[in-house]
């Protein structure tokens, strides 16, 4: 309930109705990207054109609907889009990319999350951090259900096998 | 899971969020006020939708929607179109019809006294009504008067469908397992044409003796039949084909895809593609004209064929989806299926507009399903 009042009132001009919006959901739409893309200048990016582009919807948005899930969808399908990108760029340009970020915490997780395809890693962080269902990833990502249950067994029983 | 994913440490993420903040909030200062019409643009909408709705219930065709909205909402069943008659008790327009159902093939008179043919399916009319071609057991092609009367039949080892006439009744263009033959009307010189798509109708140009098909490679080809020679091809859309149609002067030919519709010139030079924004059913050209109707999901466009744009106004909506469309031999009138009500609709065309409708279709053609329209042809006194 409160965030449909934080939208309405946003788009009546509050900005700190936005503040408190965006105080509510950018964290897990930043991690989110991050884990996708694992660089956080990356991750920034996309959490903020997620966010901007909330901003010039504004007006549109269906109060009705809830505000995470659109958020989510755009922040994950820019993050899959950056990473499949930025992993032609490395081969076509045969260079060496930065090294990601080092974790302080969760360090196992992290190369473990690497060494899966980006859309794998996208189902996985859609289902285990954001918490949706099958369903709702399927259309989140506009993916048949089928692919999503696929995905999330593939990629957990990689990062198993990474883990062993 | 949820919580090793949470304990990741992402370097940077304080500053990352305030200077991500400043950007989100500097954007919002600059965004435009919101004038009043368009902050109350969905009221707006809703009002006009509602006025439409009202306005629609005083003419003929938008009868059927006011109909189905009430039906959708209040007892989540299509009625139809209200006042529609229990029984077909006559055609609107001279003419005989051909019925498709389970049980076989019809013939409905003008005044509405039907006689079933047999258990043959895909039938259709010769061009002058005088014989039906249909298929038996799905390996016999035959040919037969409107009385029953059996012609000729000939057996084949492949599944057969879609027996189509020629212009004048001298050809029959039909598949066979997964190719096109062509024999001639009177049940002799069956020959092999080509591989096809054995989905799909085969469909003759009228005035000659060409057909166009969709070939096993998704290629629609137009034949000379006579002559085994290709006129020209034209590659599939990405969305398939679902029926092939010429006018009646054999000057335009329509590809039907399932999400798109294509008009190409008897030269093979397409016109236009249209997306149709939903799924196509059926097209059929008016007579003489090079105005087709288009059934696309619930609507029933009236698009002309030498620009290929479409209407603003559909001549006639049936949620949720409507069937096959079939013009009067007049072309005053187009019948369409609508399978959800169970109605035949029968919708006049021109500057007085007109609906007459007939329920309980299935049953009064002795079936469970909706039966599919085979053709409306001529009277055989005209």
């Amino acid at each position: 309930m409160a965030e449909r009042a934080w939208i309405r009132g946003a788009q009546r001009g509050s900005a700190s109705d936005l503040e408190a919006l965006f105080r509510e959901h950018w964290s897990r739409a930043y991690r989110a990207a991050y884990l996708v893309v694992h660089d956080s200048a990356a991750a920034e990016d996309i959490a903020q054109e997620a966010f901007l582009a909330a901003v010039r919807a504004l007006d549109r948005f269906d109060r009705r609907r809830p505000f995470g899930p659109w958020l989510h969808r755009i922040a994950v399908n820019r993050a899959i889009d950056w990473a499949r990108a930025s992993k032609l760029r490395a081969e076509a340009e045969e260079r060496d990319v930065a090294a990601p970020d080092a974790p302080q915490a969760g360090e196992w997780m992290l190369p473990a999350l690497a060494s899966l395809d980006p859309e794998h890693r996208a189902v996985i962080v859609l289902r285990y951090l954001l918490e949706y269902t099958p369903g709702e990833i399927a259309d989140l990502l506009d993916l048949p259900r089928g692919t999503v249950n696929s995905r999330l067994r593939r990629g957990l029983d990689r990062l198993k096998e990474g883990l062993e | 899971m949820k919580r090793e994913l949470q304990r990741i440490e992402i370097p940077g993420e304080y500053d990352a969020r305030r200077r991500t903040w400043e950007i989100v909030r500097a954007a919002y200062g600059e965004r435009e006020p919101v004038t009043w019409p368009r902050r109350h643009a969905r009221q707006l909408a809703f009002a006009a939708a509602a006025f439409a709705i009202v306005a629609a219930a005083v003419t003929p065709p938008g009868r059927s929607v006011v109909n189905s909205i009430r039906d959708a909402v209040g007892r989540e069943k299509v009625a139809g179109v209200r006042n529609a008659q229990r029984e077909l008790v006559r055609l609107p327009a001279p003419g005989r019809l051909l019925v498709q159902s389970p049980r076989g093939a019809w013939i409905v008179q003008r005044d509405g006294s039907r006689r079933l043919l047999g258990r043959y399916d895909d039938a259709s009319w010769s061009p002058h009504g005088l014989f039906v071609a249909g298929v038996l057991h799905g390996r016999e092609l035959v040919t037969l008067e409107p009385n029953g009367t059996v012609r000729w039949a000939k057996p084949h080892k492949q599944p057969l469908a879609y027996p189509r006439w020629s212009y004048e009744g001298f050809r029959i263009a039909y598949l066979a397992g997964s190719t096109l033959r062509v024999i001639v009307g009177n049940g002799t010189a069956d020959r092999l044409l080509g591989a096809a798509d054995a989905g799909v109708a085969p469909a003759w140009r009228p005035g000659t003796h060409e057909v166009a098909y969709l070939g096993a490679n998704g290629w629609v080809r137009v034949v000379d039949a006579d002559a085994r020679k290709l006129l020209w091809r034209t590659p599939p859309g990405p969305d398939g084909v679902r029926a092939l149609t010429w006018s009646d002067d054999g000057s335009r030919l329509l590809v039907l895809g399932r999400q798109s519709v294509s008009g190409y010139l008897a030269s093979g030079r397409l016109i236009r593609r249209v997306p149709t924004l939903g799924p196509s059913r059926a097209a059929a050209f008016a007579p003489g004209s090079h105005r087709f109707a288009l059934t696309v999901a619930s609507n029933v466009l009236l698009v002309d064929g030498d620009t290929m744009r479409f209407p603003s106004r559909p001549l006639f909506t049936g949620p949720p989806a409507l069937g096959d469309a079939a013009w009067s031999p007049n072309g005053r009138w187009l019948l369409i299926g609508w399978p959800a009500a169970d109605q035949l609709v029968f919708a006049r065309v021109g500057r007085s507009p007109k609906l007459v409708a007939v329920s309980n279709v299935s049953r009064q053609f002795l079936s469970r399903s909706f039966p599919g329209i085979g053709g409306w042809t001529v009277s055989i006194a005209s």
